[in-house]
């Protein structure tokens, strides 16, 4: 697996931060609530570093995800996850619903989807701008399960795939409130991105 | 304009494929003309085809003008990532009617589509309904939330039942050590009696600690036989009218030496006339001597016990205040529960099964009475108010002041022969050594086969006789008894064990003129002689008024 120097890290995490920032924007137009999206780590795993990771973190606790495929010069999968307790909180906070409310299971996946969407319609953005090329979409589409479970379809033969871990904070500020949601790359020419990043980083290949 | 109507028709061609689906499907040039409007949403929204093609959907859904949309189907229009927008945070994006009212939930998802020339992209929309999910889910959601708050129902009831259960046992429990209690003394000064060794002036003693601890003991089957009747529902009453004065009066007789004992004063209030009640006298009795026990036994030395009874209006007012120890506010919603003892250290320290509230309240309630306590803490007396109804109608006739106590010291059965009936040998020493006491010639039969032998031999006066003996019974003895015609008419008394009030209605069925629980109290047995015997109890003394009745008139 191809690591990525210091400058390579901040130049990707710089450019999601950007793609994030917007996603910001559009959540805080759609709600009214200063929302602060920032990601103040990106680090690089293989498959099972990436499981080990996020069990250490969360346990084998259920996540909602929103999962969008993408193809292109380079191809893969960004996928956004929610743990319970932040989602709850999104949720409630976004919608107005208090978290035990009877109807907070069908407002879930809807909002889930659309706040999901959202941020990592910010970041492809931004990361297809720095590859100067157009990718092809999939249907984003929303999954709910354990860690194990949502890696599991990356399983299949990429063993070259490397993950991009991103761990959000959401802060809402006049709420006072904090959270987590963790997007992860999985990215199967991760060399075109190597490439692009260089490229705008000035360095000659 | 000719390049929008060759490209709205060959839109219809590239899209026509949309009209199939169970989607709302429309799709937008970046200007928001619409390019296509399939079936489905013409079924929703009412608005036809030929109405909105061409057309900005601004004109019919202004919302789309608005900086949110615009700025994300920007993105779609520039081939951007798919865009989901969902019914929560955009209610109804193009809205579609219900015929019941509020409109079609919906979740939108806007992809890009490169247009067919240049390097444009047109929006497609995909709206699914999700109005049966959505309410289908919520319905899934209500029958589970029930069914958990059912099941939380069953665990509560569950842990309830346990936790009675849990009372009873503990209750059992108390019982068997009160039960025992009184045994110690009694079995143990019995075998030294037996066994010669007493001086005789420690013999009184120990006679009256056998009886102090049988009488105590009875005390508490009694008190256990009422709360199963109870609890069961079994326990009736015999209807009669009385006075509480006369009750009042009775059971102070019965707590006045313990008072005394103790120095405690005891004042009285009657405020007559007391109007006439309906009521069970031994019933009323034992509420009424349970209450004044319970003050005696509470209240400490030289403390001071007030009775107050009084009519007022409808009902009749009983309170008893004292001086003792009084009631912690948290246990007083507790003091009338069957099987909830106040602190069992105090239980204890005291004696007895604290059943005697219990008891008391549901025989008040039995007679549509009530019974309240109020307590202004630990430590500062208590005051119990029994309050009973009047009955309605006016009348006049014999009220009964129940269990009015004799003096033994004038009691006689001179000339009395009693026929003592009872497998028992202890027993039937027993009976003839106490009525030969009183004056009464005895003759005893250890079966009812004897009993018929003897009785034919010596006419007695009275049969007195047991109720459970092997072979023939007592029921079936008297019915025997009254088959002779000499002894048709015979005084005969049951004395039994068993004392529920079904097996009292079935001795005075079976021929008994009167029934008396064992242990009897030997006064009472012998005043129930004498008056069987003599019509009423006869006394040595003839200026005492004969006991237990009066003639009272009530208006």
């Amino acid at each position: 697996m191809r690591s990525l120097s210091a400058d390579q890290l901040d130049a990707l995490q710089e450019f999601i931060n950007i793609g994030v920032g917007r996603a910001a924007g559009i959540l805080n137009e759609m709600t009214d609530c200063r929302i602060l999206l920032k990601i103040p780590l990106i680090e690089v795993f293989d498959i099972a570093q990436l499981q080990q990771k996020l069990k250490e973190r969360f346990n084998s606790g259920y996540f909602s995800t929103v999962r969008l495929g993408f193809a292109g010069q380079f191809s893969g999968t960004a996928e956004l996850l929610f743990p319970t307790e932040s989602a709850s909180t999104l949720i409630s906070v976004l919608t107005g619903e208090a978290p035990d409310s009877p109807d907070l299971d069908a407002v879930k996946i809807g909002t889930l989807s659309e706040i999901g969407n959202i941020v990592i319609n910010g970041v492809m953005g931004s990361i297809s701008n720095l590859l100067s090329q157009h990718l092809r979409y999939a249907i984003p589409i929303y999954l709910e399960d354990t860690i194990q479970n949502l890696l599991l379809h990356n399983q299949r033969g990429h063993n070259a795939t490397v993950f991009l871990l991103a761990q959000t904070r959401f802060e809402i500020k006049q709420l006072k409130v904090i959270g987590d949601i963790i997007l992860i790359f999985e990215v199967s020419s991760f060399d075109a991105l190597i490439e692009a990043i260089d490229r705008e980083l000035g360095v000659p290949s | 304009m000719t390049r929008s109507t060759d490209e709205l028709q060959s839109a219809q061609a590239q899209f026509a494929l949309l009209d199939q689906i169970p989607l709302g499907n429309c799709v937008l040039r970046a200007d928001y003309a619409v390019l296509f409007w399939n079936s489905c949403l013409e079924e929703w929204t009412k608005i036809p085809k030929q109405d909105i093609l061409g057309k900005s959907i601004t004109e019919f859904f202004s919302h789309f003008g608005q900086p949110t949309y615009v700025h994300r189907f920007q993105q779609i229009f520039q081939g951007g990532v798919p865009t989901i927008f969902s019914s929560q945070f955009h209610k109804h994006l193009i809205p579609a009617p219900l015929p019941q009212g509020g409109n079609r939930i919906q979740h939108t998802t806007v992809t890009a589509i490169a247009a067919p020339e240049g390097d444009e992209f047109y929006a497609l929309l995909s709206i699914q309904d999700v109005t049966d999910l959505t309410t289908q889910a919520q319905g899934y959601r209500k029958m589970r939330d029930q069914a958990i708050a059912e099941s939380e129902e069953r665990r509560r009831a569950q842990e309830e039942a346990e936790a009675a259960n849990r009372v009873k046992d503990e209750f059992l429990a108390v019982v068997s050590h009160e039960l025992r209690t009184p045994l110690n003394p009694i079995l143990g000064w019995a075998r030294l009696l037996q066994s010669g060794k007493v001086s005789p002036a420690a013999v009184n003693n120990a006679l009256a600690t056998i009886e102090r601890n049988a009488q105590l003991q009875a005390q508490l089957i009694d008190d256990l036989l009422d709360v199963s009747r109870i609890l069961s529902g079994k326990l009736h009453l015999d209807w009669q009218t009385i006075n509480l004065s006369f009750v009042v009066h009775a059971a102070l007789e019965t707590v006045h030496l313990a008072a005394e004992a103790k120095s405690l004063s005891i004042q009285l209030h009657i405020e007559e006339p007391i109007a006439a009640i309906k009521g069970d006298p031994t019933r009323l009795q034992q509420v009424v001597w349970n209450l004044l026990s319970n003050a005696v036994k509470f209240t400490p030395e030289n403390g001071r016990i007030e009775i107050y009874l009084d009519t007022t209006g409808v009902e009749v007012q009983l309170r008893i205040s004292d001086t003792g120890k009084g009631i912690p506010s948290d246990f007083i919603p507790y003091v009338f529960d069957s099987f909830r003892q106040a602190d069992s250290t105090t239980t204890r320290a005291i004696g007895g099964l604290g059943l005697g509230l219990s008891i008391t309240r549901h025989l008040v309630e039995l007679h549509g009475g009530t019974l309240k306590v109020a307590s202004p803490g630990e430590n500062q007396g208590s005051t119990f108010t029994l309050r009973l109804p009047i009955p309605k109608e006016a009348y006049s006739e014999v009220v009964i002041a129940s269990g009015a106590s004799v003096d033994s010291d004038i009691l006689t059965l001179e000339g009395a022969h009693v026929l003592v009936v009872d497998d028992d040998t202890d027993t039937r020493t027993f009976l003839a050594f106490l009525l030969q006491g009183y004056g009464a010639e005895v003759t005893l039969a250890a079966s009812a086969v004897d009993a018929i032998v003897a009785l034919k031999h010596i006419h007695p006066d009275i049969l007195l006789s047991d109720l459970g003996m092997p072979d023939v019974d007592g029921y079936m003895l008297i019915q025997q008894v009254r088959l002779l015609p000499e002894f048709e008419h015979l005084p005969a008394i049951a004395l039994t064990a068993y004392a529920a009030e079904t097996t009292q209605q079935q001795v005075l069925a079976a021929g008994f003129q009167k029934h008396i629980a064992k242990p009897a109290d030997p006064t009472m047995l012998v005043v129930a002689i004498a008056e069987q015997v003599f019509g009423s109890s006869r006394m040595r003394s003839d200026t005492r008024q004969s006991a237990g009745f009066c003639q009272e008139s009530v208006a």
